[in-house]
């Protein structure tokens, strides 16, 4: 006789078995109360859910406007997102300028003008002058190893530690604020006043 | 379908197999009211298989009472009211009979395991390997390992070898 056999045969035989010492059959109640009682509870267990999400939707959001907390999502964001999308320049007014000793031109809006330097050098400076003709902004720099890229709000310097370029940007004194950042420090912000003046950042 | 609608149409059966699980037909009737309220409060997911969530959980709640209430005992000293009813034997010699097969047959099912109680049990009920691989969580192929194992040690105990008569 194969196992299947043997298992169909025995289990036949306990069929008969069970069937004949069963339990006598009960007309089980259908617990209405109870079950009304659980629904209840179900729902209230779903509207508890429902608040919770919502409080921690609420505390997310709040966290997210202090601003150490805003700075780190908005990193975890860019950080997920290269992972993603390769990160790209600002393809607006994107400029890469010619190597040293050239002069780009460019026209700062009236408002904010951002310089960003993407890393301290060997040694160099970023010299802010600013000057009364509104459509006469350049840059310029001594030969050394980096790029400059116009934006349409700003510079960025792409540079190396190992550069020592330095740099002189002219801007429109008409501008509210000059903003300079080095790499990921703090920002500088300079608000000029007249023509003439001369805001110097170093690199080294 | 509405849960008085699934009640009326799985209450005995479950009552039948909890019974069978415990040996206990007090505590099935409670476990099976107890699933419906379970039902009540925490429905599956899915409509689909229900009839092997109902088992799964009357599974559940029959082994937490079990162990609950230390009520295995009544594996072997259950009520002569649970006697079947259907078919009387007026006869007290045949009476005492059955009376001693229910005995025993409770008692070698309550050596099995929980598992494979579970599984042998809801075999009898018509369940097919995969549902009862779901309702105890174990693999299809085990089942029927388990299936086999389980009649061998109740053969142990019970004639299952001899001719199933007509």
């Amino acid at each position: 006789m194969t196992n299947d056999a043997l298992v169909d045969r025995r289990a036949a035989r306990l069929a008969r078995l069970l069937a004949a010492t069963d339990a006598a059959p009960r007309a089980v109640a259908f617990p209405a109360s109870r079950v009304a009682e659980a629904q209840v509870r179900r729902v209230r267990a779903s509207v508890m859910r429902w608040r919770i999400a919502a409080a921690i939707a609420v505390l997310g959001f709040g966290l997210s406007l202090v601003p150490p907390v805003r700075a780190w999502i908005a990193e975890r964001a860019r950080a997920v997102l290269t992972l993603v999308v390769p990160p790209t320049e600002v393809p607006a007014a994107t400029v890469p300028a010619p190597l040293p000793g050239n002069r780009v031109l460019f026209a700062p809006g009236p408002e904010t003008f951002t310089i960003h330097v993407t890393a301290r050098q060997s040694a160099g400076r970023v010299a802010i002058v600013t000057a009364d003709a509104p459509d006469a902004a350049y840059i310029t720099n001594k030969p050394g190893d980096a790029e400059v890229v116009v934006l349409p709000d700003g510079l960025r310097i792409v540079t190396s530690p190992a550069a020592d370029a330095s740099y002189t940007v002219r801007v429109p004194a008409s501008l509210k604020r000059i903003q300079v950042r080095i790499g990921s420090e703090a920002i500088r912000t300079f608000v000029p006043e007249r023509a003439g003046e001369r805001f110097l950042v170093e690199l080294m | 379908m509405r849960l008085e609608e699934l009640f009326a149409r799985h209450r005995e059966e479950l009552f039948r197999y909890v019974a069978r699980y415990t040996g206990d037909a007090d505590l099935a009737e409670d476990v099976v009211q107890d699933v419906f309220v379970r039902l009540a409060e925490k429905p599956p997911r899915s409509d689909r298989e229900i009839r092997g969530w109902l088992y799964r959980v009357a599974t559940t709640i029959a082994i937490d009472s079990l162990r609950g209430t230390k009520r295995r005992l009544s594996l072997v000293q259950q009520r002569p009211a649970d006697v079947p009813i259907a078919d009387p034997a007026p006869d007290p010699a045949e009476t005492a009979e059955r009376e001693d097969l229910r005995r025993r047959v409770r008692a070698a099912l309550a050596e099995l395991n929980d598992k494979d109680r579970a599984v042998l049990l809801m075999r009898e009920e018509g369940f097919a390997h995969r549902e009862i691989a779901e309702a105890v969580g174990t693999t299809t192929k085990s089942v029927g390992t388990m299936i086999a194992r389980a009649l061998d040690k109740l053969a142990q105990r019970l004639d299952l070898d001899g001719e199933v008569a007509g």
